[in-house]
């Protein structure tokens, strides 16, 4: 599932290409989108948001509450359901700019506005 | 006698000069005297870009005839040059690759404990756990693979991330309690001396531990492996 998601950090350089700071990186707000990985599809600095491919996790892990033989806590591992996939995607999109206005989102999230000292006068969008 | 005849033409409609005729012809113009031709006999090269000015003999073979490099498989796919459609795939080369890869270490199997700092709303950011630092040559693809064997106090606070030149490129799903095996990958253009990084992100208020797993001696079982395709 792709979504949109509002992005913080600074911008150090936008051309030839978008260069972040490594002490305050080009990131996706610090937003807890759940039990699911993603990978950047699209950097869009003029609108501060990214695109990202989100994939939810496909195993569920649960503690046992003994050791097994060879000492490590014994775990059950099992594939997610349908339903369980897709309430993990629709959780994760409810963090989008679809859903939620980027002004919600970065007051839900804590994170500052993107610092971006080219914005306006410079454009830049990334495709990955 | 060619004079008399002459004399008794109208000869003002030829009108060519003796560059417009073939050097080594000649002709004869209303003024006397005979005259000679300049323009020069001239040809393509497969050796150059030029095309001069003058008379081209041609070649019934076209230019492929000329010039043998012009064929179908010197010519990228889908673009035609002088009426040849290329069938030309770009393939990568050894020498088109550049490797580097974290240090990679044997040794007994086990466990070390990071702290990784609670969560911090308004400021924090994600702990560096492994990076990469190379020099690119300009306008490379870089490719980076991040492969962590770690598990995690509790299994819904922390994430791995992957960082390319200070943009986030990846996160992964919560790390788990046991020890699981995690890969991101990512690519980005980049040039000169760049940073690739792997981080863990906290997203529970509280802190939380981190266990990268580890050989005995202490170094890290994980792998941080870039390369770079390079234009050519």
């Amino acid at each position: 599932m792709r979504m949109k998601v509002p992005i913080t950090g600074t911008v150090l350089e936008i051309t030839p290409r978008v260069v972040g700071d490594p002490d305050d990186p080009i990131r996706m707000i610090k937003m807890n989108l759940g039990d699911v990985s993603w990978k950047l599809i699209n950097l869009d600095l003029d609108n501060e948001e990214m695109e990202i491919e989100v994939t939810p996790t496909p195993h569920v892990t649960r503690a046992l509450g003994y050791d097994d033989e060879h000492g490590f806590p014994a775990v059950e591992v099992r594939t997610k359901t349908g339903p369980e996939l897709q309430t993990a995607l629709e959780y994760a999109r409810s963090f989008s700019t679809e859903v939620k206005t980027k002004a919600e989102l970065y007051a839900l999230s804590g994170s500052p506005r993107l610092k971006n000292k080219f914005k306006g006068t410079k454009s830049a969008t990334e495709k990955i | 006698m060619s004079c008399t005849v002459l004399s008794t033409l109208d000869l003002s409609p030829a009108d060519a000069a003796v560059e417009e005729v073939l050097d080594g012809k000649f002709f004869f113009s209303v003024e006397e005297p005979i005259k000679e031709g300049t323009m020069p006999t001239v040809a393509v090269a497969p050796g150059s870009d030029a095309y001069p000015a003058g008379y081209h003999v041609g070649n019934v073979g076209g230019l492929p005839a000329i010039d043998a490099d012009l064929a179908a498989g010197n010519i990228k796919d889908g673009v035609t040059i002088f009426g040849t459609l290329g069938t030309f795939i770009n393939t990568l080369n050894d020498e088109d690759l550049g490797i580097q890869y974290s240090t990679i270490h044997t040794g007994t199997f086990s466990t070390i404990y990071r702290r990784v700092t609670g969560y911090d709303i308004a400021g924090s950011t994600a702990v560096t756990v492994n990076e990469k630092t190379a020099t690119y040559e300009t306008n490379a693809l870089v490719l980076a693979i991040s492969v962590f064997v770690c598990s995690a106090e509790d299994a819904s606070s922390l994430k791995l991330q992957l960082h390319m030149d200070g943009v986030q490129i990846a996160e992964s799903g919560f790390i788990s309690t046991t020890t699981t095996r995690y890969t991101l990958t990512g690519s980005r253009s980049m040039s000169g001396s760049k940073v690739v990084e792997t981080k863990v992100e906290n997203y529970n208020v509280a802190a939380r531990w981190f266990a990268p797993c580890a050989y005995a001696n202490g170094d890290n079982f994980d792998v941080l492996a870039v390369g770079a395709v390079y234009p050519s």
